[in-house]
């Protein structure tokens, strides 16, 4: 293979999947301007049939996925892979093989959620919201939608890999003497953002995934179908499990561009950045907690109750404070200050300006009262673009000119970097300030009929999109030109403080690329001592590492996962063949094969111990007795417990607003094997627990027995477990999860999804029985045996919620 | 945007027309002054010479806590101050009290259903009286739609199986042509999902109201069904080319008096509803030309009251048939 091609496919090397999520989300950027440009040339004129409705809504809704989730948020990972592991002195990211599995696995979601233009039936077409039932197969046919709801699945496993990794890398890999108090800005904002992820993403996952049984295996989850229409209860649901992950996706989105702002504003004011610690303390202590308590705004006139209403209402205004707070701040730093208005401090500058007029808007939008004519009009259109395009875009936009010179060695091109600013910032308001004046135009309509004021300014509109647009050409202009032809730049050219600008941790070659593929490593691994100099911290790492840093195995998995979900989408919507549903048996498991050849290659790569890192000394506070593993398997759980939350509240509610009366307990459900299948569990979950203990005792072979044991045990349990699905499904009255019914939807969903569980604990233990008849444990170093009961802990207690729920009441 | 003299405007425009303003007013001085504030800052301290960067070596702590208590006092009572007035318009949205003409609007792709008090059903436009409370119970059959009056300031959302209401009261006579919009994207036909607005005064609404064929809807009260009910029967995408798909549900029971409506959402090919055996006595007009190779004028409506067994197929399509069961 090309070195070339095998370095970009196979690289771990945190800077190298930086590029590659740097140089993804503006292609995915692009896909997203061209689809908003499309929409804007339709919207130009009234009647117009330049894009007919079919295409208008499959425009509208794959812009605002792919702009949100797949070019605004991993730009923001672009530099926390990039820039955060070198602020913090780190040598790479925490699990660099999980990072480019993360990495891969986001890219092919990607194209996997956006392949549905070039399918019968065309791509998503439901907002990007997807509200149910809109999106069942009933109003939604054909394998495009199913696939973007693949494609976001994919994106959320990406985004959970990649939040433990950042979150274990803060708290582990800091440089000695880079305490909490002492951390960048831009870190601490991502450390935020991370935290709103975790624990956003996992309801949008439970969401998807049974939206996903829906439409491929036929339950009803969402829309149950009643006598002229579809039951209550689906369309609620799906608002609530949605905008509990979509608000607090507002900040996730907006944060790391805060975080930006702050890194940018004091260096170019040549001040301290006001009330830093304030700043901080607001938004860690007020703005994530409270942005999971706000969702329900969006909902105003769903036909909640008036409490509930004003409850929202309150709780939105309240995380306003903060936000002036810290928009105040900004302003103060500008005080007494000496600013040198470059471009990164242009765009700063701008994010604010924007992010004032978008955020007193949405003070506006926590008005209850006002919300009923706001909503799903052109006035919140207006609004969100002001704080997702004018706010996170600008402050990234700065952040991508402040960081070039570290990234390619080399100095952009000022005047043409100026002009992107002016241009931009001109075009972006006579795009969006129109739309506040359109608070009586519905959002993602196609066309319009002739009224006045609609015809002008959504025609002036559409001229400052393409004034946007085209600006954005001279970033691109210049980012090439940077690369090719810059100017070389000094190490520190704004004389920043950071540690991120020590020189030695430059990662610029002589060739001028974007990243050298060598020597980036050992110069990291060798920085330490000239970094802690420089900034007042004491230590310094051991010499550089030296390992192959390179794994086939993370793209490998993440393209197996895409086939076996191309195949999962032709089961219920083929493409028109007569083969569709054999077709897609095929690939779901040509796909599993591939994995199963990853996951095997992975976890031999860890036998003969590849990528075994030193840890080295690092600031690891207040983590000091949990092994990194450890703290990774802790994170991992808590989000998985949002996903099992998320899915046993969704049937507890679907259940308390069933149409029809739920069986009475014991009627389907036999008792005794339930009680039989929770005895073997929980005999499991002991026999675990004491290959722990052996693994403490370094007894290899207590270990391997009890491992065994557990194996055999959680055979057992699935065997059974089979067996009573086999009686259902064959059963006279049938009991199918494609029945049609709730009971039989919310059963099959919830009791696979610990199934699936259940099985990757079954795998687990065959590669730590493998590990542990190779003396894997001996050393004393038994992480994956802790994380091993933890995991298994954790499905057991799952299952003492789902048996009492589903077999016993 | 349709704008009325207060002194005429109906009340819930007063309500939120007032409201914006302190919103608008408060909001746009805000957002001038912070503005203001950072641009003197900037153009004020300019650095002298841009090539040197200047040197800063003290640390950023906790800051003035008294900047933020201002802050924070400003701000909060700003944002107290219009969070008041909100609760105090809640009744915007709150159910009035009395007892007002209640319509019963139904969402469904895409078009919106009126059925008033006496049974008779209406889509495409809604008729109301002149200064008389209307309220509105809205629902919907399939996906989400968001029902909402421009002219009245008036929305709610229509859920499938949530029924919720919104009030209004219409001060000005006249037809408002499109004033009725869906505010949710429910499918291809989001943007022409509108009616019209129609107010007369009480003497001809009640001339109109009164010389409506009284429907025999109210009957199926027996049978547990809400007046008027609408059922629907889709004729869903893809159907000309997929054998397994049908008419859904390719059998209802309803009672009598139920309106029944077609919808095409199938945009492939041509369909007709062609009636093959109904009671004795029975009529339904035959749909000879659902032809809907366009998305649009793709909903079939009649109404049946004779009790039996009606079955009917599509000509082009031997694999769809269905049955409507009266009972």
């Amino acid at each position: 293979m090309d070195p070339w091609i095998k370095r970009w496919l196979y690289t771990t090397n945190h800077k190298d999947i930086g590029t590659l999520y740097f140089v993804s989300a503006l292609y995915f950027g692009f896909i997203g301007a061209l689809l908003a440009i499309l929409m804007r040339v339709q919207l130009s004129v009234p009647n117009n049939s330049f894009l007919g409705p079919t295409a208008y809504d499959q425009a509208v809704t794959m812009h605002g996925l792919i702009m949100i989730l797949w070019f605004l948020s991993p730009l923001a990972i672009a530099f926390a892979n990039y820039i955060m592991p070198l602020q913090i002195g780190a040598k790479d990211m925490a699990l660099p093989r999980l990072n480019a599995f993360g990495y891969w696995i986001f890219v092919m979601g990607g194209i996997v959620a956006s392949i549905g233009f070039f399918l019968p039936g065309g791509a998503a077409n439901g907002g990007w919201t997807t509200y149910a039932p809109l999106s069942s197969t009933n109003y939604s046919p054909g394998p495009g939608p199913t696939l973007a709801f693949l494609g976001l699945i994919m994106l959320t496993v990406s985004i959970t890999m990649g939040s433990v990794n950042i979150l274990l890398t803060i708290a582990y890999m800091r440089a000695p003497g880079m305490t909490w108090r002492k951390m960048p800005m831009f870190t601490w904002f991502i450390l935020f953002t991370i935290l709103q992820m975790l624990f956003s993403f996992p309801s949008l996952l439970a969401g998807l995934l049974m939206l996903v049984s829906d439409r491929v295996l036929n339950t009803v989850i969402f829309s149950l179908p009643v006598s002229g229409g579809v039951a209550a209860g689906g369309a609620v649901l799906w608002d609530d499990v949605f905008w509990f992950f979509g608000h607090p996706e507002v900040y996730v989105v907006l944060l790391p561009a805060f975080g930006m702002v702050t890194e940018i504003i004091p260096v170019f004011s040549g001040r301290p950045l006001a009330e830093r610690n304030i700043i901080l303390a607001v938004t860690g202590a007020v703005v994530v907690p409270l942005s999971y308590l706000v969702w329900e705004h969006h909902m105003f006139i769903t036909g909640v109750t008036l409490s509930e209403d004003e409850a929202f209402s309150v709780a939105t205004l309240l995380i306003s404070l903060p936000f002036d707070i810290i928009i105040l701040a900004f302003v103060k730093s500008l005080a007494k200050s000496s600013i040198r208005l470059t471009v990164p401090m242009a765009f700063a500058i701008g994010s604010i300006v924007l992010f004032i007029i978008g955020g007193i808007t949405g003070v506006f939008l926590s008005s209850f009262v006002l919300d009923v004519v706001f909503r799903g009009t052109y006035f919140v259109v207006a609004h969100f673009h002001y704080v997702m395009v004018g706010a996170a875009i600008f402050g990234l936009f700065g952040g991508i000119y402040y960081y070039l010179p570290k990234m390619t060695g080399r100095l952009y091109h000022e005047n043409m970097a100026r002009a992107h600013f002016i241009i931009s910032f001109i075009g972006f308001n006579v795009l969006y300030f129109p739309m506040f004046f359109l608070i009586d135009m519905p959002r993602r309509v196609y066309t319009y009929t002739s009224i006045p004021l609609w015809n002008e300014l959504n025609a002036i509109a559409t001229v400052g999109a393409f004034i946007f647009a085209l600006a954005q050409i001279l970033l691109v202009w210049n980012l090439v030109y940077t690369i090719r032809k810059g100017r070389i730049s000094p190490p520190n050219p704004w004389g920043a403080t950071g540690l991120e600008w020590v020189p030695s941790i430059m990662g610029a070659s002589s060739e001028g690329g974007m990243v050298s593929s060598t020597g980036i490593v050992e110069a990291h691994g060798g920085d330490a001592h000239s970094a802690s100099d420089a900034h007042g911290v004491e230590g310094g790492h051991e010499g550089g590492m030296h390992e192959e840093h390179m794994s086939a195995r993370p793209v490998q998995l993440a393209l197996g996962i895409t086939v076996s979900f191309f195949g999962l989408s032709f089961f219920t919507h083929g493409i028109g063949g007569a083969y569709d549903w054999q077709a897609g048996l095929c690939l779901l498991l040509a796909g599993f094969v591939l994995d199963g050849y990853a996951l095997w290659g992975w976890a031999s790569d860890d036998l003969k111990g590849k990528f075994k890192f030193n840890e080295g000394v690092t600031e690891r506070w207040p983590f000091t007795n949990i092994s990194k593993m450890r703290l990774g398997m802790y994170i991992f759980l808590a989000s998985d417990i949002i996903v099992f939350g998320a899915v046993l509240a969704s049937y507890l509610y679907l259940r308390f607003n069933s149409p029809v009366p739920w069986p009475i307990p014991g009627s389907i459900h036999d008792v005794t094997l339930g009680l039989i299948l929770t005895i073997i569990l929980i005999t499991s979950g002991l026999t675990a627990v004491l290959a722990l203990f052996s693994a403490r005792a370094g007894n290899t072979s207590r270990l391997i027995q009890y491992l065994v044991a557990t194996l055999v045990l959680a055979s057992s349990f699935m065997i059974i477990k089979a067996g009573e699905w086999y009686g259902y499904i064959t059963g006279s009255p049938s009991f199918a999860p494609w029945g049609g019914t709730l009971p039989e939807s919310t059963y099959f969903f919830t009791i696979g999804l610990h199934g699936a569980h259940v099985t990757a604990g079954i795998v687990i233990m065959g590669y730590l029985i493998q590990k542990a008849r190779k003396g894997g444990f001996k050393d004393g170093n038994i992480t994956g045996v802790e994380n091993f009961a933890l995991y298994w802990a954790f499905v057991d207690i799952v299952w003492m919620f789902v048996f009492p729920l589903f077999y016993l009441v | 945007m349709l704008q009325l003299p207060v002194d005429v405007a109906p009340p819930t425009v007063v309500i939120w027309t007032s409201l914006f303003r302190y919103y608008l007013f408060l909001g746009t001085a805000a957002a001038i002054i912070v503005t203001a504030w950072m641009m003197y800052y900037i153009f004020s301290n300019r650095a002298k010479n841009v090539k040197e960067a200047p040197k800063f070596h003290e640390e950023s702590g906790w800051g003035n806590w008294k900047t933020v208590l201002y802050t924070l006092m400003v701000t909060g009572t700003v944002l107290g101050f219009v969070e008041y007035e909100t609760f105090a318009s809640a009744n915007l949205i709150t159910t009035p009290s009395g007892d007002p003409m209640t319509i019963s609007v139904t969402g469904i792709q895409w078009a919106w259903i009126f059925t008033y008090p006496n049974g008779h059903v209406a889509h495409g436009n809604l008729t109301v009286p002149q200064n008389e409370i209307i309220q509105l119970n809205i629902t919907s059959v399939d996906v989400d739609h968001s029902f909402s009056i421009q002219t009245m300031d008036v929305a709610k959302d229509a859920l499938p199986g949530v029924y919720s209401t919104v009030w209004f009261n219409a001060t000005n006579t006249g037809v408002f042509v499109n004033a009725i919009r869906c505010k949710e994207l429910c499918g291809i036909g989001h943007a022409t999902m509108v009616a019209n607005l129609t107010v007369v005064s009480q003497a001809s609404f009640n001339k109109w109201y009164s010389a409506l064929p009284v429907q025999s809807s109210t009957q199926s009260s027996s049978t547990g069904a809400p007046t008027g009910q609408v059922v629907t029967i889709t004729i869903p995408s893809g159907i000309g080319d997929t054998k397994t798909l049908n008419f859904s549900p390719d059998s209802v029971s309803v009672a009598p008096g139920t309106t029944i409506m077609f919808v095409n959402q199938d945009t492939g090919s041509i369909h007709d509803i062609d009636f093959t055996s109904m009671p004795p006595g029975a009529t339904v007009a035959n749909n000879p030309s659902t032809n809907t190779n366009t998305w649009s004028g793709n909903s079939f409506t009649f109404t049946l009251t004779t009790p039996g067994t009606y079955s009917y197929k599509c000509d082009y399509h031997g694999w769809m048939t269905g049955t409507i069961t009266v009972t």
